[in-house]
């Protein structure tokens, strides 16, 4: 029971609070496209978070298990959604700046090569945020991996291997979810029409690196 | 006031940092600390704010001390819950009040060099008419004072105020960004009051920074 209070206990209340700061950013993340586009993603933006942990946590929790970490279940969801608490904090506290440069710094109304400068430098603030905030909470969780499993435990690859499974999925749950910022040139929809038509892995190999090659000087 | 003028006079502000954090964090009542940090820290950037606009006449220079003042109160304000929360992960315990102390140091310290610097801005400011050259000196004066003010922060964990200052220093780098970006937001600042020429629009304070800088001839 003591296990279960150190790191697993408070689950809902962790679920809870990771829902509501990835919802309030969600909120903020969209706020320059609309205010429809704004409530659309404070609702698929937790989804994402919270999909996304439960749809791998069997894999972490087995993963940990051949690593040697000994972890139970609801140990493995307290330690990762203790992490995407750190993390909510953190997008909670800088929620109220990037509004303000959302409302004050991109403009919209203009030309669509304005507009579409406006959302690249959106983009690249939004990537800042929630980068920063992820490694703080992979920081979080290492240190308290660290201070819980037994030594024996290869804790580095039991790392490696659920950052790879978040990735993996966050991702490919992320392209199901588009639009997420919500392009200037594209209509407001909860979902796309082709949200299931394909993959993100078979548009990056299939759409995003051959453009990058064939604008470069590989052509 | 007489015990904060006494122990946290300006010249032991800006000698030894340490002392008025060590106060902040310690008494037992920290209102009048809090009050004086934020007087000097809207006056400083008042006086600053003076100097520039002198560029335009007195009518933008009362105006301008007003708008600095403003964009000091409001950046503070808009960054203090991030100061919380990223104080708290670096492992500070300070209730709120507390912290808005500490938070108010820095922000005194930098106040006090704006100040200082006040003169030196005033003379460049009313004997050029170059509005790039401005905007390039002011900015690389209240870098000087920035640089200064950021070393308070870094008592904090002498004094085991916090375990790890990353926190501390991304809030103080978001303070700086919102500051900048208010000063876009309330732009023109070197604009003569009347004249036709007034930014429309939003844009972004290094987009705006930039068009101002190649005003340079």
């Amino acid at each position: 029971m003591k296990r279960e209070n150190t790191f697993g206990g408070g689950l809902l209340a962790q679920v809870a609070f990771v829902a509501l700061t990835t919802g309030v950013y969600g909120a903020v993340l969209a706020a320059w496209r609309s205010p429809r586009m704004a409530a659309y993603v404070a609702v698929k933006l937790p989804m994402v978070f919270v999909g996304t942990t439960f749809m791998v946590s069997v894999f972490c929790w087995m993963s940990s298990l051949a690593a040697g970490a000994e972890l139970r279940y609801r140990e493995v969801l307290g330690a990762v959604f203790s992490a995407m608490s750190v993390s909510g904090a953190i997008l909670l506290a800088l929620a109220p700046v990037v509004l303000f440069f959302i409302l004050s710094g991109a403009p919209d109304v203009g030309g669509r090569d304005a507009l579409r400068f406006a959302h690249a430098c959106l983009m690249l603030v939004h990537i800042a945020v929630l980068g920063g905030a992820g490694v703080a909470g992979n920081i979080a969780l290492v240190r308290s991996l660290r201070q819980r499993v037994p030594p024996r435990c290869r804790l580095s690859l039991m790392l490696v291997l659920w950052l790879l499974a978040f990735a993996l999925v966050g991702c490919q749950f992320g392209w199901m979810m588009r639009p997420i910022v919500g392009s200037p040139n594209i209509a407001v929809e909860f979902l796309r029409a082709d949200a299931l038509d394909s993959n993100f892995l078979e548009s990056l190999f299939g759409q995003i690196i051959p453009h990058f090659i064939n604008k470069g000087a590989i052509r | 006031m007489n015990a904060i003028n006494t122990r946290t006079s300006v010249a032991e502000l800006l000698r030894n940092p340490d002392t008025c954090l060590g106060h902040a964090c310690e008494d037992a009542r920290t209102g009048g600390l809090t009050a004086f940090l934020l007087l000097l820290s809207l006056a400083g950037s008042a006086a600053f704010g003076f100097a520039i606009g002198s560029f335009a006449g007195w009518g933008v220079a009362f105006l301008d001390a007003a708008k600095m003042a403003g964009i000091m109160l409001f950046s503070f304000a808009l960054c203090y819950p991030t100061l919380y929360v990223f104080s708290a992960l670096g492992g500070c315990k300070l209730s709120p009040k507390r912290l808005l102390a500490l938070g108010l140091v820095p922000m005194a310290v930098l106040g006090c060099l704006l100040a200082a610097l006040s003169p030196i801005m005033w003379l460049f400011s009313v004997s050029t008419e170059s509005v790039g050259f401005i905007v390039f000196f002011s900015c690389g004066l209240a870098a000087v004072a920035v640089y200064f003010a950021q070393r308070p922060l870094l008592c904090a964990k002498e004094r085991g105020l916090v375990i790890s200052l990353v926190g501390m220093r991304v809030w103080f780098f978001v303070l700086i960004v919102v500051a900048l970006q208010s000063v876009t937001l309330v732009r023109p600042m070197l604009s003569p009051l009347g004249a036709e020429r007034t930014p429309q629009g939003k844009c972004f304070f290094l987009e705006h920074f930039k068009s101002a800088i190649l005003e340079m001839r």
